[in-house]
């Protein structure tokens, strides 16, 4: 299963507008995809209240899960991003 | 410094308008009354601009609209249970519980620490359900600061806390409210007869559905390629168990006693979700079938409220499935023999195994060894002792198959009986009078006879009631014995003669199976093996020749040999005709196919019919036919040209195993092509649409 390693790129972290924008196209996937910070339990990225249980702030690591490449890499790019901008 | 939430910032019950804005409005207007803001207008425009950007509504009904402003000078938090709810743009609904946070400008990050820990509450199904049943805004103050005033903690340790105490808490105020917050988890066991794809396949589906679910699940496969026992832990902690199986599972005793969802190895690929729902449901029904028995005891091989057909099958394919490898060992060591030490090895094989050793290399010519591989002795030597390695594994796979049929039935207990009957039914022992005649071999169809005897006799005789002190004997020595006894009886004495005139009339009969007849057995059994691509049917026509395989004679024409080789042909042709197909075409197939495609070579020429799935269940009406006729063709055509094969696995990796390799290569090749041309003329005439949408 891929699993990627990505650094929060929005400036106040995956609260809820990231959060939100991460879980819409999360939704939109054909595979599930996971996020979590190392060491804990992943969550589903389609669920944005389970997003922002993670706690993720700007610089934070999170690592990205699932069980399609392209899938990953999708969510990955927006983990990255700056949704706040 | 001023509490988050204090009891004038929650509204219960509030007809705070039927539009967001307005209960935005109408929650700063609730904070502005508390005295937390000094310009109400900034924290509405504020909150507003947020939630241009995005809704902030939640599933599950809940709606967090927030902002950073200047309008407040300490993070405040303001709760609404919204009578009517309001659409806040969730997609499954309006929202009744709204929080709206309010967090100074600048400065730190408490807007996203108040975030993070009401989304772990929120998750919580205690705390939600606390917060639609407090009774006073009071109650609704205590639950929240309970999560959000929880001193910082490590990483997963506010989620616990949170849901401890929103437990503790429901537990006062909502009594009824539902336990189910606990993360569900199930274990699955899947299996399939040849344990390569639907095994896997299905342990992926059930995966997949209880993700959807939101349960854990840990899936056992017991596939051919060994599997990984569950951890005793996780079969104890789960709640429920699902058997995915067209075999019996192993070591079913783990289970014993929970709740137990169990289907063929199809039903998760269809439909995984459904079978979740219903081990969830089970789980919480006393009245719920379990898995029988008990771990000591040992027996019970049934699946509770099976129909008699899928056990029949199940059992038949367990006995076939263990049988298999004795099958392949055997006949491909045989052919290598034959490889080594030409055919004329028959005869001398013992002599040298005696005799010869390494140092002392047999003579091939002397001993009559014309077609030894470059006329070499030590090729003639190791020829003989493949020859008689493979000889072995062939005499043990009729006791296999018997054995593993009653293990099916009756768990453990009934191997050793089972194993005895197929001895019997094999003539293991050459019991014979003096005058020469035999005890009846009555081959596979004794096997099965004598399996199912075994099993059932075991079976039952586990299920009588005995003292304590007698149970720990009865696995290990009443079962066996006693099942030995009556089985083997009727074996001899009732079943012997009539099943071996059967069988005897059988190889009569396809022995004398001879041009056009065998032609069209091969044509029959290539539209079996095509039809359901590694479902019941292809099994079946699988089995009847892998088992003839177990059951011929040497010779290279044995009928048993060629269905093997139609068998085969068979079904290696419709991965391979898909493939060629998505390359001629790629128009006709979507990328997924395509790729698809790519494995099906591979899954081709190793015999692995079900690397067509893909496609047939995409568009069933098209390739099914297609791939049949192909089928049909390759298995018409290796009948025709005498090919036969020895191993009962492997496709063209067992080569050198076959006998009339031309007449296989062109028979398949036949195939491939037939099969792929009716493939692509059916997508190009019988629909219109595919090659537009994928162009």
């Amino acid at each position: 299963m891929p699993t990627k390693s990505v650094v929060v790129g929005s400036a106040v972290g995956l609260h809820a507008r990231p959060a939100a924008i991460i879980s819409e196209a999360a939704d939109e996937l054909g595979s599930e995809v996971l996020i979590g910070i190392p060491g804990d339990e992943a969550v589903d990225a389609s669920s944005a209240l389970l997003i922002m249980t993670l706690g993720a702030g700007p610089g934070d690591t999170v690592e990205v899960s699932g069980d399609v490449e392209a899938d990953v890499d999708a969510i990955v790019a927006l983990v990255e991003k700056d949704l706040d901008a | 410094m001023n509490a988050l939430i204090t009891t004038d910032l929650v509204r219960l019950d509030a007809d705070l308008g039927s539009e967001k804005h307005e209960v935005i409005r109408a929650l700063a207007g609730v904070v502005a009354q508390a005295d937390r803001t000094t310009d109400v207008e900034a924290l509405v425009a504020d909150a507003f601009a947020r939630e241009a950007t995005s809704p902030t509504g939640l599933k599950n009904g809940i709606a967090i609209p927030h902002c950073r402003t200047t309008g407040v000078d300490v993070p405040t938090l303001a709760f609404a249970r919204l009578a009517p709810p309001v659409d806040f743009g969730a997609k499954d609904g309006p929202a009744d519980l709204v929080f709206l946070i309010v967090a100074p400008e600048g400065g730190d990050n408490t807007h996203l620490q108040i975030l993070t820990k009401l989304a772990r509450a929120l998750v919580q199904a205690e705390f939600t359900d606390g917060l639609r049943a407090a009774e006073s805004p009071e109650e609704a103050v205590e639950l929240v600061t309970r999560v959000v005033d929880a001193p910082a903690r490590p990483k997963a340790a506010p989620a616990a806390a949170a849901a401890a105490a929103a437990t503790s808490t429901t537990a006062e105020t909502a009594p009824e409210a539902p336990t189910a917050g606990r993360r569900r988890s199930l274990v699955a066991v899947t299996a399939c007869p040849t344990g390569i794809a639907h095994t896997y396949m299905a342990a992926e589906a059930l995966e997949a559905a209880a993700g959807r679910a939101g349960v854990d699940i840990e899936v056992e496969t017991q596939g051919s390629a060994g599997s990984t026992p569950l951890a005793p832990g996780t079969i104890a902690a789960a709640d429920a168990v699902i058997f995915a199986v067209d075999v019996g599972v192993r070591d079913r005793g783990r289970f014993a006693g929970k709740p137990l969802v169990s289907s063929g190895v199809k039903r998760p690929i269809d439909d995984g979700d459904a079978m979740i729902a219903e081990a969830l449901r089970y789980a919480d029904d006393p009245g719920a079938p379990r898995v029988e028995g008990s771990v000591t005891a040992g027996e019970g091989g049934g699946v509770a409220n099976e129909s008699w057909g899928g056990r029949t099958r199940r059992v038949l394919m367990t006995g076939v499935s263990y049988m298999i490898p004795f099958v392949a060992a055997g006949g491909l060591l045989i052919a290598l023999g034959f490889l080594l030490g030409g055919y004329e090895i028959v005869g001398p094989y013992g002599e040298i195994a005696v005799n010869n050793t390494v140092f002392d290399l047999p003579d091939p010519q002397a001993l009559g060894l014309d077609h030894a591989l470059f006329g070499s002795g030590l090729m003639a030597y190791f020829g003989a002792l493949f020859f008689i390695i493979g000889k072995t594994a062939f005499a043990l796979f009729i006791p296999a198959f018997a054995g593993y049929i009653a293990y099916a039935i009756a768990d453990r207990p009934g191997i050793a009986p089972g194993f005895v009957m197929g001895g019997l039914a094999a003539n293991l022992f050459g019991v014979a009078s003096a005058d020469g005649a035999a005890l009846p071999a009555t081959g596979f169809l004794g096997a099965i006879a004598g399996g199912v005897l075994a099993g059932v006799i075991a079976h039952w005789i586990a299920s009588w009631k005995v003292p304590n002190w007698a149970r720990g004997l009865m696995p290990v020595l009443v079962i066996p014995l006693l099942t030995s006894i009556i089985a083997g009886l009727l074996m001899i004495v009732v079943l012997g003669k009539p099943i071996s005139w059967v069988m005897e009339r059988l190889n009569d009969g396809l022995n004398s199976m001879t041009g056009s007849s065998a032609i069209l057995l091969g044509v029959i059994l290539g539209l079996m093996m095509a039809f359901d691509m590694g479902g019941p049917l292809n099994k079946v026509a699988y089995s009847f020749a892998a088992v003839g395989v177990g059951g011929a004679s040497l010779a290279a024409d044995a009928p048993e040999l060629k269905i093997m080789a139609a068998v085969m042909l068979a079904g290696m042709v419709p991965p391979i005709a898909l493939a060629l197909a998505t390359v001629v075409r790629p128009g006709l197939f979507n990328v997924a196919e395509r790729e698809n495609g790519k494995a099906g070579w591979l899954l081709g020429a190793s015999f692995i019919t079900e690397g067509a799935i893909p496609f047939a269940a995409a568009d069933p009406l098209r390739v099914i036919p297609s791939i049949m006729l192909g089928s049909a063709v390759t298995g018409g055509l290796s009948q025709a040209f005498d090919v036969s094969v020895r191993a009962p696995h492997g496709g063209i990796f067992v080569l050198f195993a076959v006998d009339g390799v031309l007449g296989f290569l062109i028979a398949l090749l036949a195939g491939v092509l037939v099969g792929a041309a009716a493939v692509i003329a059916l997508k190009s005439i019988g629909s219109p649409k595919v090659a537009p949408a994928t162009a």
